[in-house]
């Protein structure tokens, strides 16, 4: 009777919450994911019906090298913008933010904005570089092989992706830092030439990515000249 | 996309965070403090405000000025920048600053059911309310005769609405007001801890730590304002909120009739028990209860990426508004010798 008159009693089991099976959960679905993708979407999309270990060699044989190239190359200039564009997005709210209260620090942190922006012209140089090597042997003086095309669609392929998906962490590194660097230059300045060492380390990071592209990319020979 | 993810959080909630920092860098320092307790009278402090980041916020007041003045003042300053964030705030952050108004809400109501029990006008004691805690309806409370119809009429669809019972059978007449204030901080501290725990992320640790703090600091005053009172084991026992750290010895805790045996039974929990050793006439247990909070509310800044620091930016300005109260009273009262116990919030 009394418990009526009280005002409602919320009653709810609370258990610690689980962060490992999520987690767990997830990295299991993504593996099956994987397994289905390669051994029954791939084959069907190829029209093989039954499993067959060679199909997936004609499904990527299947393939022009010059494609391969060209998605390299897409995918460089994409991942730097997408990673460039992420960081500034994160850097600069915390940079607006911070300025409310204390407008002095917007142009010592626009460094961070600079730093972000890097990371997308890492992607324009290596674009530029990897479309120099997209080249057709149009005289036929290379006499360049099947091996010849096949690798080179490869190399440029990877290379792009090499540089893209670098240049996304590079990018989406300094822009947490930033955000960090304009808050904390915000409340103390003396931290800001402290934070900005970290922020160049991590955008140093990109560079390891350009350099090993430039490496690969360098093996690549459409025409065999 | 989790709540607290760095990647994701700057989105929405970025510009809102970095301005939080900015104004807890605007709270009073030591070095304030040191100036404002040297004061000799209110116009001083007034001077010496406006140095900090309150700057020109007394300037249109006639000179003989009142320690309510400065407060409503400093009250006002916080309105209007907890109502800045909550303008440009997005879900779930608009949410989590809503819980924070709610528990202005609640004093505010709760104010006026005292009055309307005393029989008292309600009216004037609506320009006593907290601006945070005020809600659309709440001047149609005034005309209420009893709390049912109080709550027949606007409780029941204002923002707290939620905090009361949703059975049938109401009959709030029935309990003292300090009953309905324990049920409602307990409905309203369950559901904010719900709230932030379903978040996750940074939110979830520190706002996490802070309400448990929060809910055994509302489990220790109510056991010890009902000490030798009439409230019976069982309704004490259901204003405990249903969480912290003191909840596996709530059964316990309702028993406790006096200081030593709720010390006998906190001795596993060495913070509680060494704060219950060190009162004594100088020191009461809400002070340090209080600087504990304090001392929590200042680590939320610690983290980024959470919601923790929207709410204890909230509190610690309350509590440097409190401070100015009391150092003010202080000075007019010509009480200097006490002026120092204010609660220090940066040491």
């Amino acid at each position: 009777m009394e418990n009526d008159l009280l005002p409602q009693v919320l009653e709810r089991v609370r258990s610690p919450i689980d962060d490992a099976m999520p987690i767990l959960k997830s990295i299991i679905g993504a593996m099956i994911a994987v397994v289905i993708f390669l051994c029954v979407v791939l084959p069907i999309l190829a029209g093989v019906t039954a499993y067959d270990i060679d199909a997936w060699g004609d499904i990527f044989n299947g393939i022009d090298p010059y494609l391969w190239a060209g998605v390299g190359i897409g995918f460089v200039i994409g991942f730097s913008v997408i990673g460039a564009g992420w960081g500034i997005t994160v850097a600069g709210s915390s940079i607006m933010g911070a300025c409310v209260r204390a407008p002095h620090i917007k142009s010592k942190n626009l460094i961070s904005i600079i730093l972000c922006e890097a990371v997308a012209i890492y992607g324009i140089i290596m674009a530029i570089i990897l479309s120099t090597q997209y080249k057709f042997d149009k005289d036929g003086s290379g006499n360049p092989t099947q091996y010849d095309y096949a690798s080179s669609g490869y190399i440029l392929f990877t290379a792009g992706l090499t540089v893209g998906l670098g240049n996304l962490a590079c990018g989406a590194a300094v822009g947490i830092i930033g955000a960090g660097c304009a808050i904390a230059d915000a409340a103390n300045g003396a931290l800001f030439v402290k934070i900005l060492v970290i922020e160049i380390f991590a955008s140093a990071l990109g560079i390891f990515g350009i350099i090993v592209g430039i490496i690969m990319q360098s093996k690549a020979n459409f025409t065999n000249q | 996309m989790t709540h607290g993810n760095p990647l994701f959080y700057n989105i929405n909630d970025g510009g809102l965070e970095a301005q939080v920092h900015g104004y807890r860098a605007g709270l009073l320092t030591q070095h304030d403090y040191n100036n404002l307790t040297e004061c000799d009278n209110l116009d001083d402090m007034k001077m010496h405000l406006s140095s900090t980041d309150y700057s020109n916020f007394l300037q249109n007041e006639p000179s003989p000025l009142n320690s309510g003045v400065i407060t409503e003042k400093a009250t006002e300053k916080l309105v209007r920048e907890f109502n800045e964030l909550r303008f440009h705030a997005v879900e779930p952050l608009s949410t989590f600053l809503d819980f924070i108004t709610y528990e202005y809400m609640i004093g505010n109501v709760l104010k006026l059911i005292t009055a309307v029990r005393n029989g008292r006008g309600a009216l004037e004691l609506m320009y006593k309310c907290h601006p945070l805690g005020m809600f659309e309806t709440i001047g149609a409370l005034t005309a209420a005769q009893s709390i049912d119809d109080m709550y027949e009429i606007v409780l029941a669809d204002s923002p707290i609405g939620k905090f009361f019972t949703r059975t049938d059978k109401r009959d709030f007449d029935d309990h003292s007001t300090e009953e309905i204030r324990g049920m409602l901080y307990k409905n309203y501290l369950e559901t904010f801890y719900d709230f932030v725990q379903n978040l996750g992320g940074v939110t979830a640790e520190i706002m996490g730590e802070i309400l448990e703090f929060e809910a055994d600091r509302a489990v220790l005053t109510i056991t010890r304002q009902s000490f030798g009172g009439k409230t019976t084991k069982d309704r004490r026992k259901m204003l405990y909120p249903n969480f912290g750290e003191l909840a596996d010895i709530h059964d316990q805790l309702s028993d406790a009739e006096d200081d030593t045996y709720l010390a006998n039974e906190l001795k596993p929990y060495p913070l509680y028990s060494e704060m219950l050793r060190q009162v004594s006439k100088q020191v009461s247990l809400e002070s340090l209860l209080k600087k504990r909070a304090v001392e929590l509310n200042k680590n939320a800044f610690h983290q980024s990426f959470g919601y923790g620091l929207f709410y204890a930016f909230v509190k610690l300005r309350e509590q440097e508004i409190s401070n100015l109260m009391w150092i003010a009273e202080c000075i007019k009262q010509d009480q200097k010798h006490r002026v120092q116990e204010y609660i220090n919030i940066y040491e």
